[in-house]
């Protein structure tokens, strides 16, 4: 199998949520010498991204989106350690507190931005729901995160969402980190309203945000 | 348990029996031609010659109804496993006594030409369902002399389901079916499973008239199968209660059908109706307010007193454009009689009472019966669907089932996924009609239709159809 093809399985396999084909053909294509890095950009990034433009696209259905994230972030590991062995940086694009905002908690979404920011080599601390200004505050400081997410679900938890902006300006590191907003009722008219960074319609295209604001692309 | 609906106990339905009995011995029924009267006459019926008024006593009837099915086998050219019309099964149907179509383009009323006939049969091939089509569209640019035949010519190029054909006379009935023999190869194959039935409508008050008598008696004598409704309209030809209207609607069917069965014992005969009421407002029949599908249910329930597989409108509108009455209109009357268990609900793609067809409303009306079908499935309560393992799995306070191989396993058994109906996120900052059902159906059209292929023939098939049409 050309090296190609291995990439090409790689994809078909997370389009399918093929957990056993994925590993297979990721373990075929690192024995086959395809730098590890290349497997993860044209490989493992496209493949999570045509599913989550199937998603939009509403052929492919949340469980299924939250499989091929799963299976993602389990063969993400494999490649790491490759990575890893081969004397590379650890691919981690940076930390991620996320959190769904005081009075909210509905964190389905949240959890599926996570697992899809996971899958794409950001590192997760998740804080929970109907989390307090003051507490996402207090970690910023103490982790040291590059992104803050808020989510929320409920246009009557929104103006929580500037709480949280607020308490991080007074805190005095609002320099020091990139925040992103979303959630059903958001829009990026709000996100600039309330001085976010950054907003995203949907899970993917919350990794795409992440990687704008962080400079990836 | 599959929810189901019934509106009349079982004394009010004697009651209609009895009512449409005695209609049926004492007011009789008004048969303008010589060939049925003496049918009738021969069956044992009581035949006035000079006012050709038949009237049928119980023994007849009680014969009738004892030659006929409970289930009748419908056959397509898809497959060899018939339809089954009756008992609980519940299939839907396109119907089109339409001459004018909503342009899909222009979004215009013009008059229904063939080049839209050959396309609405075509989207019903491809959609499922229809289960089975009943000739969706009336074309203006043919002769009216020969429209029924190019639109059976139509049916069998242009799909491999199950059609019911409309025939306006003897001559026209005997080319349907010589039509139908050439794409069988020999009339015994299509004796043998007949993939069309034809359309008979019956004349409201009491009347049989003669191309429906021709009609009944050309099919039935080879033992092909018949579609039977009657229609009368509530306050207009018939009487100003709903249950005369039954009464009528009942008594009309029986009628025909003695007629069908003194013919040929062994004919399959579908009881259906479309009673309806006369809007005394607008002086038009309606269809999609709550007494169509009242009328419906009771008609179902009528059939069924009998033991007789049941047919009739529903999936119907009023409104004259793709609107909120639209969707009230065809959901009221369709989930109404598919809960009755009428077998074969007809009225997918018309609208604008009964005036209009259009590709987006057969569309939407694919998302109606979609959407029915799951509701009649019920709640399934079983060991399996009530097991504490995913329970056990989450935990108490735990996150949410959506990653569980439970849900994958489940998802798309318990829940209804739907095609054209909008279910995403109120987008604030975007147009709120960008995702219209209406736009939806549309979009769905190109996506179904740009990988279909219609039914392959010979290349002759055209030519020799045509050359039956001109005999």
């Amino acid at each position: 199998m050309s090296r190609e093809e291995v990439i090409g399985t790689i994809m078909e396999a997370i389009v399918r949520q093929d957990e056993e084909a994925l590993a297979q053909n990721v373990s075929k294509g690192l024995e086959q010498g395809v730098e590890p890095l290349v497997i993860i950009n044209e490989g493992i990034t496209p493949g999570l991204r045509k599913v989550g433009d199937l998603f939009a696209n509403e052929e492919v259905f949340l469980p299924e989106l939250v499989l091929a994230g799963q299976i993602v972030t389990e063969v993400m590991h494999v490649v790491e350690a490759k990575l890893r062995g081969n004397g590379a940086e650890s691919l981690n694009k940076g930390l991620v507190l996320m959190a769904t905002v005081r009075g909210d908690v509905h964190d389905i979404g949240k959890n599926l931005v996570i697992l899809l920011l996971k899958a794409s080599g950001y590192e997760v601390e998740n804080l929970g729901k109907s989390v307090a200004a003051e507490t996402i505050a207090k970690k910023v400081i103490e982790l040291k995160p590059q992104i803050v997410g808020l989510s929320s679900l409920l246009s009557t938890t929104m103006p929580a969402q500037r709480e949280v902006i607020e308490t991080i300006n007074e805190s005095g590191v609002r320099e020091s980190v990139k925040i992103l907003v979303g959630g059903a009722p958001v829009t990026r008219e709000w996100a600039e309203k309330i001085g976010a960074d950054g907003y995203a319609e949907n899970a993917s295209e919350a990794v795409i945000e992440a990687d704008r604001v962080m400079g990836y692309r | 348990m599959q929810p189901r609906l019934k509106i009349l106990s079982d004394p009010e339905l004697l009651k209609i029996d009895q009512a449409s009995r005695a209609l049926l011995k004492e007011v009789g029924t008004y048969v303008p031609h010589e060939e049925s009267l003496e049918i009738f006459h021969q069956a044992g019926a009581n035949v006035d010659p000079k006012t050709k008024v038949v009237k049928i006593g119980d023994r007849l009837i009680n014969q009738t109804l004892s030659m006929c099915s409970s289930c009748v086998r419908l056959y397509d050219r898809k497959s060899d496993e018939p339809l089954l019309i009756g008992g609980d099964r519940v299939y839907f149907g396109t119907v089109g006594i339409a001459t004018n179509v909503l342009d899909f383009k222009t979004n215009e009323y013009r008059q229904v030409v063939c080049e839209d006939l050959k396309d609405i049969i075509r989207l019903s091939d491809v959609l499922e369902p229809p289960d089975f089509i009943l000739v969706p569209g009336t074309p203006t640019d043919v002769p009216s002399a020969i429209v029924d035949v190019i639109e059976t010519k139509f049916l069998l190029m242009n799909t491999r389901k199950h059609f019911i054909a409309e025939a306006q006379n003897r001559e026209n009935t005997k080319k349907n079916i010589a039509m139908a023999v050439e794409i069988a190869g020999s009339l015994e194959a299509l004796q043998k499973k007949p993939f069309f039935s034809t359309l008979v409508c019956l004349t409201s008050p009491l009347t049989l008239r003669e191309d429906a008598t021709e009609l009944i008696i050309e099919s039935v004598q080879l033992g092909l199968p018949l579609f039977i409704e009657s229609g009368p309209m509530c306050g207009g030809t018939s009487p100003a209660t709903l249950a005369s209207t039954l009464v009528m609607a009942n008594a009309e069917l029986l009628s025909s059908f003695v007629l069908a069965k003194a013919v040929n014992p062994e004919v399959p005969l579908i009881y259906a109706s479309w009673a309806r009421i006369l809007d005394m407002r607008a002086a038009t029949c309606s269809h999609g307010g709550p007494e169509f599908p009242l009328l419906r249910m009771a008609t179902t329930q009528l059939g069924k007193y009998y033991g007789l597989p049941s047919g009739g409108g529903g999936i119907l509108a009023d409104t004259k454009s793709i609107d909120v009455q639209l969707g009230m209109e065809k959901l009221g009357t369709g989930l109404l009689p598919a809960l009755a268990e009428t077998n074969m609900v007809v009225g997918m793609g018309l609208f604008a009472d009964e005036n209009a067809i259009s590709l987006e409303t057969l569309i939407i009306d694919y998302e109606i019966t979609g959407w029915i079908r799951r509701v009649m499935a019920g709640i399934e309560v079983s060991d399996a669907t009530t097991d504490l393992a995913p329970f056990i799995e989450v935990g108490a306070g735990g996150s949410d089932f959506v990653s569980l191989k439970h849900t994958r396993d489940n998802f798309r058994k318990e829940m209804y996924i739907p095609t054209i109906m909008d279910r995403g996120f109120l987008a604030l900052d975007k147009d709120p009609e960008t995702r219209t059902m209406r736009k939806r159906a549309r979009e769905y059209f190109g996506k179904v239709m740009g990988t279909y292929s219609p039914p392959e023939l010979p290349d002759d098939i055209e030519s020799r159809l045509d050359a039956i049409i001109n005999r």
